[in-house]
């Protein structure tokens, strides 16, 4: 490999780097990734361009001139679009900017004309050889360009006050006003400097490339989007860096394979994959807390929009249609009902799993290839070649979801659109062999499928079957594990679930479901070639979707038929078509970013209040009083089976972050059947004790044993499997699915049903799932929470929901509880009865307790023993009385205010309230009559 | 300094707030108490600005403010310590509180001045400036939010939960730095969910039951209201015979922590509280404020006149020394005609 292209791959990637510079910012100002970043780019250069050859300015005049107005235009996109959008789950932001692209690509071809245009460098000049490298001034000036402006954007944002307002805007956008900082000056900042930077990038870009034209910056953003999440999406310096690398992985590619251009982005994807699996956080990215979410998406759970009987007459109305269109207009039918498919196969895995995927074409793509290959090549029957095509959109969706063992987010998202391009660029002409295409021939399955009429009737009843399919896994057990992984996997890990397994099935099955309707798409088209799978038909559909609504099957459906529909119906519109469909697409999330779905769901409650006015719902509350474990099935739990001496042990444990010692050589035992409080002051290591025994931290040092058993290199959902369940600090619940759906979660481990006979829905999974419903019912019954059962948790207050996450434990079967703060958030009225419910729990399952509290009287009522630490040290461990009154808890805990006590002569004078609390279960009912209404 | 009247706010179709309507004066640390899902937290969010509400008024200083942005609150003096914390863990201590300076940022002494105060206040946060703030604890994570809140130099301070999760001792120093805060003039609005942490500090209380207010008056009307813990957590108002034991342990449970190893005693050896006070804050209401939270925070002043310095002691003595404080304060003298308006 020459120097020569060693030198101009990091001039190329300078050029990325800027562009990644652009798209980093806009992240750190409006957490979404701005696919139209490109775009602000070719804009300034078709600017500058007529400034130059059309008016006869100066190079540099018309360069300020194009800069200065891309930044307007940046300005005027982040009031119209953004904006409003704001405080959107950011999918839909994201989708508002594959309409952007679109916009900008039909009016750059309108105004500007499609022929591609040369753009002058800055400095004219040959530059000087240093080598075998020619130094050309844009070269030079490129790489200047890129250092200067990423310094720049560096000091801001760290050295000015302003600078950190955008930097907790990427962390946090709600805590910027407090300060008194508008978070629309931050966004508009961001999305009017993030335009200037991607113009530089453009007008030095072009040149070194020789020729412009519309959405020209457009494809190359998959090497800028790659760089920016190759430096970690929110760093400036890992944007430079991560542009660089790609720019110089491009140019050895080149070196190497001078013929085989299409390996870029096969190499670009691997860059990727390598990087992100040793460092999820990119190179300069900062971790990921413990416990985060999907924050991309923000679903909510509710009744379907278009309920059974209306489906069933839509369906009909299909079937008695279908012979009435034309021929054309059959095919185009047929398409749309393949459009459905696929699309409920991508609400599955970004609406329900909550992974974001910018590939759903490549899915798609890989089952119309492979059924095509084996029509064509192999001349097999239409019958085996339509499942092989669902395994291999299931193995091309595996595959994808790889790197989701690592990564989320964002992040996934980008690597699954690189993936896409590997995909069109490399793996599909290898497949199709070249580009001519292969030809599928449509079956004979007793009955002539060769007219496109009958074929209409089989992808109906293709899509028939997938909405029966996405209904099982929806409504089973594996459903509910996928949609707490996306809501929280930590949540998942406490409950047995295997967050990596859901996320593969998640991703495998949405694959293979695509895979299928490739398939079935091969045979529509009848001949199948690369051409028809460009990288931003996976963008489509995933803009069709958001538009629908994701979350509804019928709002998806409905996304995915009007993207089929819309186009013929313009089709005399020719690019204002195209223009027409992105602007739709804005205005739709503007107008409800829960897509078409939940803008008529708006309209049929408003029509539905019309006619029958209801009273404004009353927020609900529960109430504690009532709540006893002493009616709630047992089930199958035997409170007997307990077993003598330690249920856990916990011996030597050391962990250190950073440089920063938490807990050092801390040991406790538990015995089986008792309830331990575990005080201390904030800080002193206790969370992270628990996140030690349940295995989200790996001690450095340490031995955990349970029930006999060393546990300490097992994976979290191993160790709640084993029995262990926990709650947490900040109420760890599924927050988008109702309490009813969060109960059945909590008995992911009970089911005996197997994976597949959940997609199947036999008899064994309605019987136990009538079961688990019928229980968790009666569980939430006992607790005065039946009320709420339909509630979304995400609507209720914390104490409440404290209550919930006990419940969800406890309805486990657990054998060892580790509760974390329960008391907090709940006045003192609640703590005496959750004081209680503690009790009771322990007596009525059986289950070992082990309580992290604040709440020293509550402490003082329930626990057997208590173990005080504080800076990762055991201070003391006893009877509570004992460790509240010894002088170093009160100095280091309960305050050295009130002077400790004279011990007491016999420790018989330390009240115990405790047989009394349990006395007092269950209890009258008359206690609670005063203040009911 | 602030009023709000008939407040109604919810969430989606879901009304939480049925008409609430408060008052702080200038001055003055007023606490808003209530159960879970009372309506705590959504009240102040509408206060902040982060919420709007559906109907209602909410006036500062005389000027009609709902319906403003938080930034825009932020801008005219409110301060507001969000649930949660809401500072920028991935930015440094130092980092966050300079932020927090935002408005200041163009008066380079204003600045300087109000970091030292919050030093001063937190000295923790001086130490940790180069910490990033996710890896303080709790107790410190908490008091930088404060702090945070402080640097815009604030004339109301909203604070929702500040004691949430956190131990005894830190819920102490809190308190301690509220109660200084307002020695210095700033009128403090205090969601709290265990009104024996706040009310020995508050100068007047309101308590929300299912987004209404149902109680109010001054934090020792309030405190020693009947209905008060009826309210707070749905517990009982009669003893129920068979339970004898319930009602020390609901003692135990309402009182603070620090008062824990009295509270657990068989019999109720709490001290009496002193009528007389009681009586001669009627009688002077100017001063009653300063009484009852002098009389409350016996505990609390002993440690803090320890700590400064300070003349007064654990006895009568020390009611009147704090009177005087609270009278003879500059900020407090300079912004009494204000309370007309």
């Amino acid at each position: 490999m020459s120097f020569d292209l060693l030198v101009s791959g990091i001039a190329a990637g300078a050029a990325y780097a800027l562009v990644a510079l652009g798209i980093v910012l806009i992240y750190k100002g409006t957490r979404v990734i701005n696919f139209a970043q490109g775009e602000f780019g070719t804009i300034a250069l078709f600017i500058a361009w007529t400034g130059i050859e059309t008016w006869g300015w100066s190079y540099w005049m018309a360069a300020g001139f194009a800069l200065l107005s891309v930044a307007v235009l940046g300005l005027i996109v982040e009031r119209i679009v953004v904006r409003p959008l704001l405080d959107s789950p950011r999918i839909a932001m994201l989708v508002a900017t594959v309409g952007l692209v679109l916009v900008f690509g039909v009016l750059e071809a309108q105004l500007w004309g499609v022929n591609p245009k040369i753009f002058p460098a800055p400095i004219s000049g040959r530059g000087f050889e240093l080598g075998s490298a020619l130094l050309t001034p844009t070269r030079i000036l490129t790489v200047v360009a890129a250092f200067a402006i990423g310094g720049m954007l560096w000091l801001l944002l760290r050295k000015t006050t302003f600078g950190l307002g955008v930097l907790a805007a990427a962390e946090d956008p709600a805590t910027v006003p407090l300060v008194g900082l508008p978070i629309g000056h931050v966004s508009g900042f961001t999305w009017a400097a993030g335009a200037v930077v991607a113009g530089v990038g453009g007008l030095l870009l072009a040149p070194a490339v020789g020729t412009f034209q519309p959405l020209f910056m457009t494809s190359g953003l998959t090497k800028a989007l790659a760089a920016a999440l190759i430096g970690g999406l929110t760093s400036v310096r890992g944007a430079f860096v991560g542009g660089l690398l790609v720019g110089v992985t491009e140019a050895m590619i080149l070196g190497l394979f001078p013929q085989k251009g299409t390996l870029v982005d096969g190499a670009v994807f691997v860059l990727i994959l390598a990087v992100l699996l040793l460092r999820p956080q990119g190179l300069f990215g900062a971790p990921r807390p413990i416990r985060s979410g999907t924050s991309v998406l923000r679903m909510r759970r509710s009744k379907p929009l278009v309920p059974p009987k209306v489906a069933i007459g839509a369906l009909a109305a299909a079937v008695i249609a279908i012979p009435m269109l034309s021929d054309y207009d059959v095919f185009i039918f047929a398409w749309m009902l393949i459009a459905a498919i696929v699309a409920l196969s991508l609400n599955l895995l970004t609406g329900y799993a909550g992974q974001i995927s910018l590939g759903h074409g490549a899915f798609l793509g890989a089952g119309a290839a492979v059924a095509a290959y084996l029509s064509a090549i192999q001349v097999w029957s239409f019958a085996a070649a339509i499942p092989v095509a669902a395994a291999a959109g299931a193995l091309t969706g595996a595959l994808v979801g790889l790197p989701a063992l690592r990564i989320r987010g964002m992040e996934l998202a980008v690597t699954t659109l690189a993936f896409a391009a590997a995909f069109e660029k490399l793996l599909l002409p290898e497949i199709l062999g070249g580009r001519a295409g292969l030809e599928a021939e449509r079956p004979w399955l007793g009955i002539n499928f060769i007219g496109n009429t009958n074929y209409a009737y089989l992808a109906l009843g293709g899509l028939v079957i997938i909405w029966w399919l996405d209904r099982n896994f929806t409504n089973s057990r594996l459903g509910r594990a996928v949609a707490v992984t996306r809501d929280d996997e930590t949540v998942a890990s406490s409950l047995g679930i295997s967050p990596g397994y859901h996320k593969l099935f998640a991703f495998a099955l949405a694959g293979g479901i695509a895979g299928f309707a490739g398939g079935l798409l091969a045979y529509l088209l009848q001949l199948v070639s690369v051409a028809q799978f460009p990288m931003f038909l996976s963008l489509t559909f995933i803009a069709a979707v958001v538009v629908g609504g994701l979350g509804s099957r019928a709002g998806v459906i409905i996304g995915a038929a009007s993207f089929v529909v819309i186009p013929q119906l313009f089709e005399g519109l020719r690019l204002w078509g195209q223009f027409l469909g992105g602007a739709l697409v804005i205005a739709t999330v503007i107008k409800d970013p829960g897509g078409v779905a939940a803008t008529a769901r708006t309209a049929l409650s408003h029509l539905l209040r019309r006619i029958r006015p209801a009273p404004v719902a009353p927020a609900v509350t529960a109430t504690l009083t009532d709540a006893s474990f002493a009616s709630v099935p047992l089930d199958g739990m035997d409170p007997r089976a307990r077993i003598d001496g330690p249920l856990l042990s916990v011996r030597g444990l050391r962990m250190r972050f950073g440089g920063q010692e938490v807990l050092s050589d801390v040991a406790i035992e538990i015995n089986a059947g008792t309830i331990v409080g575990i005080i201390g002051p904030n800080g002193a290591g206790k969370t992270t004790l628990f996140d030690c025994i349940g295995g989200y931290l790996t001690p450095q040092a340490g031995t955990i044993f349970f029930d006999g058993r060393a546990i300490g290199g097992l994976a979290p959902h191993r160790r709640a499997q084993l029995g262990i369940a926990r709650t947490f600090q900040s109420v760890g619940l599924a927050r988008s699915e109702t309490v009813l759906s969060n109960l059945l979660m909590g008995q992911h481990g009970r089911f005996a049903y197997r994976d597949l006979e959940a997609l199947l829905r036999t008899p064994r999974v309605r019987r136990e799932e009538r079961r688990a419903r019928a229980e968790a019912l009666a569980f939430l019954d006992a607790l005065g929470l039946g009320g709420i059962a339909h509630e979304q948790t995400a609507d209720l207050p914390h104490g409440t929901l404290k209550l919930v996450e006990l419940a969800c434990a406890i309805v486990s079967h657990p054998r060892l509880l580790l509760l974390d703060e329960t008391s907090s958030g709940m006045g003192p009225g609640e703590v005496a009865q959750l004081a209680r419910l503690i009790k009771e729990a322990q007596e009525r399952f059986g289950v070992t307790i082990v309580m992290i509290e604040h709440h020293v009287p509550l402490v003082l009522a329930v626990c057997d023993h208590v173990y005080a630490i504080d800076f990762g040290r055991q201070l003391t461990d006893g009877t509570p009385a004992e460790v509240a009154r010894h002088p170093d808890v009160v100095a280091a805990y309960v305050g050295a205010h009130t002077p400790a006590p004279e011990p007491s002569p016999e420790p018989a004078s330390v009240p115990e309230p405790a047989p009394g609390v349990a006395a007092a279960a269950p209890r009258p009912r008359r206690a609670s009559v005063a203040h009911r209404r | 300094m602030l009023t709000a009247g008939d407040l109604h706010a919810g969430y989606g179709s879901a009304e939480v707030l049925h008409g609430v309507s408060l008052r702080v004066g200038v001055g003055e640390i007023v606490a808003l108490l209530g159960a879970n899902g009372a309506g705590k937290t959504t009240t102040l969010r509408c206060l902040a600005g982060a919420l709007r509400p559906a109907r209602g008024e909410i006036r500062i200083e005389g000027h009609v403010v709902h319906g403003r942005s938080p930034a825009d609150l932020a801008r005219i003096g409110v301060g507001y310590v969000p649930e949660g914390r809401g500072i920028a863990r991935s930015l440094t201590v130092g980092e966050n509180l300079r932020l927090g300076g935002y408005l200041l940022r163009r008066d380079a002494a204003a600045y300087r001045r109000q970091l030292d105060r919050v030093h001063e206040m937190f000295p923790v946060l001086r130490t940790t400036a180069d910490q990033r703030a996710g890896t303080l604890s709790g107790g410190q994570q908490q008091m930088l939010a404060i702090g945070r809140a402080l640097m815009g130099a604030p004339k109301l301070l909203l604070v929702d939960e500040a004691s949430l999760g956190l131990a005894p001792i830190i819920i102490d120093t809190l308190y301690d730095s509220l109660a200084t805060l307002n020695d210095a003039g700033m009128a403090l609005l205090v969601v709290e969910q265990n009104p024996g942490r706040i009310l020995p500090i508050a100068h007047r209380a309101y308590v929300l039951q299912k987004g209404q207010v149902v109680l109010e008056g001054t934090a020792d009307e309030v405190r020693r209201s009947d209905l008060l813990l009826l309210y707070l957590g749905e517990a009982p108002v009669t003893p129920i015979e068979d339970t004898p034991v319930e009602e020390p342990f609901h003692d135990a449970l309402e009182v603070t922590h620090r008062e824990l190893t009295v509270a657990t005693q068989p019999a109720r050896a709490r001290a009496p509280k002193p009528k007389a006070a009681a009586t001669a804050a009627k009688k002077a209401p100017v001063k009653k404020a300063a009484e009852t939270r002098a009389r409350a925070t016996k505990a609390t002043t002993a440690s803090r006149s320890q700590g400064t310095g300070a003349k007064t002691t654990k006895t009568t003595t020390a009611k009147i020394g704090r009177v005087t404080t609270v009278e003879g304060s500059p900020a407090a003298k300079a912004r009494r005609p204000d309370r007309a308006g």
